[in-house]
Formats: C-alpha cells, structure tokens, sequence
C-alpha cells in the first residue's frame, strides 16, 4: 500500500501489524544525538529546527555520500534507544516512526494513545535502502556529523507496520 | 629473521577494513545465500531476498553495505621469527588506526567513534580495537572485524557457578539471543567464549566470530549444535519478522579457567558479518 508523507494520522486507521507500505516523499533523519539535543530544546522552550507535527522520522545516521551520488549507505539504526525521547515528540504531534528492533512498553503505549504508528525496515540493508532516497539534505544540528538532523525526499521507500495506529505490535502478537 | 615493513601492514589494514564493507568472505555469503533458498517463512524469505539484493548493490556500486561502519578490530598474529620495521610509527596501534584513517577516507565510511563521555567524534573512526599475539613462525597475520554497534550492544558476560552444567550454558545462549531479539539484525553469528577470566572468555567470544562459516577440521562440535538448534527453534529469524534462521552458524571457543568459576562471554554478530583476513610472508 502506497502512503505519501506527512499526512494526516487518521490515514492509519486502517493499517495493520504485518502490513508493508511504500513510502513517498519527506523523512526527517534523526536518531540518538539528534533525539537528545531537539528534546532538550523542546524542554527549555527554546526555538526547535523543524515542527514535526504530522512528520516522520527515520532512526538513522547515513555514511558519507560520494560524489555523484545522492546519499550514502542509509539503513535503520535500533529504535529503543529513541524511546525515552519518544513520548515528548508524540505529544508534539509526531506521526510516525521508522527504524529497526522492538520498542518498550511505554512508547507502545503512548503509539496507541496518539494514533501514531511505528515502521520496520531492512536492518542492515543501508545499500539497498539508499537507492529510495531521492535527495538528501542536514537541515539543523550540522556539529553531530553522522547524528545531525537530516531531511530525505523518499520514493516508494519500503517498510512495515510493528505497531499500529491502537498500540498493536507485531512482535508482540508473535509472543 | 622476516621483516615486514610499516608501510605494507597499512596497506592491507587499509583494505581489509575497506573491502569487508562491499563484500563478504565467501563462507559468510553462503551461508546467507542458502538461507535465503531455505527459509519458508515469507517475511523472513523477504527479509533475506533484500539483504542478498544489498550485498549485490554494495558490492557493484561501492557503497557501504551497511551504514553502521563500525568500530574496526584489528588482529595481529606475529610470528616470534619475524620482525616490523616501523618507519617512524610508534606501535603496531598505530599501524592499525593508519590503516583504519586511510580506510574510513577511501571507501567512505561513516564517523561512528566518538569520546565516551563527551561524546566527541575523533573525526576518522580510530582509534582501532587491537589485539597481538604471539605465534610460531616468520608470519604475520593480519585479521579484521568490523563491529557494528546494533549486534555489540546485545554482548552478555555470564560469571556462572564452576557447577553449571551443559543446559545452563545453553540456556544463558538461548536467553541472550532472545533478549537481543531483531535488535541485532539476525540472522546472527555467534561467538561463544567459555572459561578463562571475565576479559578472556569475551576476546575468546569475538575469536569465535572469526571461525563461523568455515568448515569443520572433523567432527561437529555437540555442543555448537545443540546451541544453534535450540536458538533457531526461537522463530525470531530473519529482521526478526520470524522464521527458521534466527542464526547462522555458532562457534565456541574453550580456555581453562580457575576451580571457583566459570565464564561464558556470547558475542553475536549481525548478518553483515564482515571480517577478512590476510597472512603476510
């Protein structure tokens, strides 16, 4: 199923753990440092780099892109090190989530209480991945190198519902 | 007396660290390729068919196969016959970590080391993790293992009681591998360290690593097999989306260790299992 981003969340009531989507168009790059430093912004209420209400992000820290090339290798980092940032960019209108592995109790939760949802792709697959990345650019935070805040435009980028718009999760109706 | 010069150990620390990033040892690739023609699982099938549909593009197009880049560990064996001319680096540390440098430029591999408080990248992915050891001959062996960070956050060290029978070991295996779940991208290769001291059964692990995939000098060990059994009747599988093989190939390596102890170190590997080596002579 094809969904184009951002949208709106009520677009996810029909999805379902299992369910394989293809995405197109933006992501925003962003895994621990990145988590860190725009939740300790939020927190202080200072000025933030982007709003990501109804946006989605993409756990991940690209290798270096050679020239000629749009972006380097660019797969999912481990998403449960995102959660204790999650909840706060949730309630800050977060949609959705893309990365690799479970994610703890809490975010499963709150997940289910914002109508959000959480994506699986290819762990490892960086190579493969990078071929549906179309541009590529840091935005904000360019000082974490790998780790800085980074805005991708995708086409047809693949990936899978782990938990759903009602806090479903896949790995744990396999338990 | 064999002397090996400074500049050629570079070399080759420069390519094993560059090359295992597009390409995997050709045991490694087998054992993923007849996964892939074996799972049943159509998520796993999935899964599979997209990494070897990645180890294609890395390899054609150069690119990483993974963007997790790593930590590079660096193995010397040098024989007690041969000698290093150092031409004005200071230890075979900093033959690794030029070789590392050089790597992480050529075949642009992302910056993952960073300070481990501050967090300040040291901008070129050194310093390498090495090892030396001493061996028979005028040889040196140079032998690289490229860490990613998703499987080497899921290690686990078990100081278990001397009494501990075969099925605790195995269940302290099974636990660790199920704990990780699709954390550590499976399907995995694991390194098990038996014995020795705490630090020695996890080097002995990560030695371990190295020997998955290759073919067994005669029989199969009882107890890898019964490790890799009950680990692939977990269903974790491939990207953790279920299947058969949760894990590809495990190795054990023993060390006597003291009356009052036993330790099990398990290092697991993600399916980019990317080592390589090369023996100078």
């Amino acid at each position: 199923m094809n969904l184009i981003l951002p949208c709106e969340k009520t677009f996810f009531s029909s999805l379902r753990p299992g369910d394989w989507l293809s995405l197109s168009g933006t992501l925003y790059g962003m895994r621990d440092a990145a988590h860190k430093r725009y939740v300790t912004l939020l927190q202080r209420g200072a000025p933030l780099p982007i709003s990501l209400k109804n946006q989605w992000i993409y756990y991940v820290g690209p290798s270096p892109t050679k020239s000629g090339d749009v972006v380097g290798s660019c797969g999912p980092t481990t998403s449960i090190r995102m959660d204790p940032f999650t909840p706060a960019l949730l309630e800050e209108g977060l949609a959705g989530m893309i990365g690799k592995g479970y994610r703890g109790e809490e975010v499963r939760k709150e997940i289910g209480r914002h109508g959000a949802l959480y994506l699986i792709t290819f762990g490892g697959c960086g190579a493969y991945l990078s071929r549906f990345i179309k541009k590529s650019e840091v935005i904000a935070f360019e000082d974490l190198g790998p780790e800085s805040l980074f805005r991708f435009e995708v086409e047809h980028f693949p990936a899978m519902v782990c938990i759903d718009s009602r806090g479903i999760d896949f790995y744990g109706m396999k338990k | 007396m064999k002397q090996y010069c400074a500049e050629t150990i570079i070399e080759v620390v420069e390519r094993l660290v560059g090359e295992s990033h597009f390409s995997l040892e050709p045991q490694i690739q087998s054992l993923i390729s007849t996964a892939a023609l074996q799972e049943e699982d159509p998520f796993g099938r999935k899964v599979l068919n997209a990494i070897i549909e990645n180890i294609a593009i890395a390899s054609r197009d150069r690119i990483p196969m993974c963007q997790d880049t790593g930590m590079a560990l660096i193995f010397f064996s040098l024989g007690i016959n041969a000698s290093i001319d150092f031409c004005g680096y200071s230890s075979l540390q900093a033959l690794a970590d030029e070789g590392v440098r050089r790597a992480s430029s050529s075949s642009y591999l992302r910056r993952s080391v960073v300070s481990p408080r501050e967090r300040k990248n040291t901008g070129d992915n050194t310093p390498a993790i090495v090892w030396i050891e001493s061996v028979p001959g005028d040889t040196l062996e140079i032998r690289s293992m490229i860490k990613g960070f998703g499987s080497e956050n899921t290690t686990r060290l078990f100081m278990l009681s001397p009494s501990s029978d075969e099925s605790e070991i195995i269940h302290c295996i099974v636990e660790t591998v199920k704990k990780a779940g699709s954390n550590p991208c499976p399907p995995i290769f694991l390194g098990i360290g038996i014995g020795g001291t705490s630090e020695k059964a996890l080097l002995l692990s990560k030695e371990a690593l190295f020997l998955t995939g290759e073919s067994r000098a005669c029989s199969t060990s009882l107890l890898e097999t019964r490790i890799l059994q009950q680990v692939n009747a977990l269903g974790i599988g491939p990207g953790g989306l279920g299947g058969r093989y949760t894990c590809l190939d495990v190795r054990v390596k023993e060390f006597p260790t003291h009356i009052a102890g036993l330790p099990l170190a398990v290092s697991i590997s993600c399916w980019a299992h990317r080592t390589a080596r090369e023996v100078l002579s």
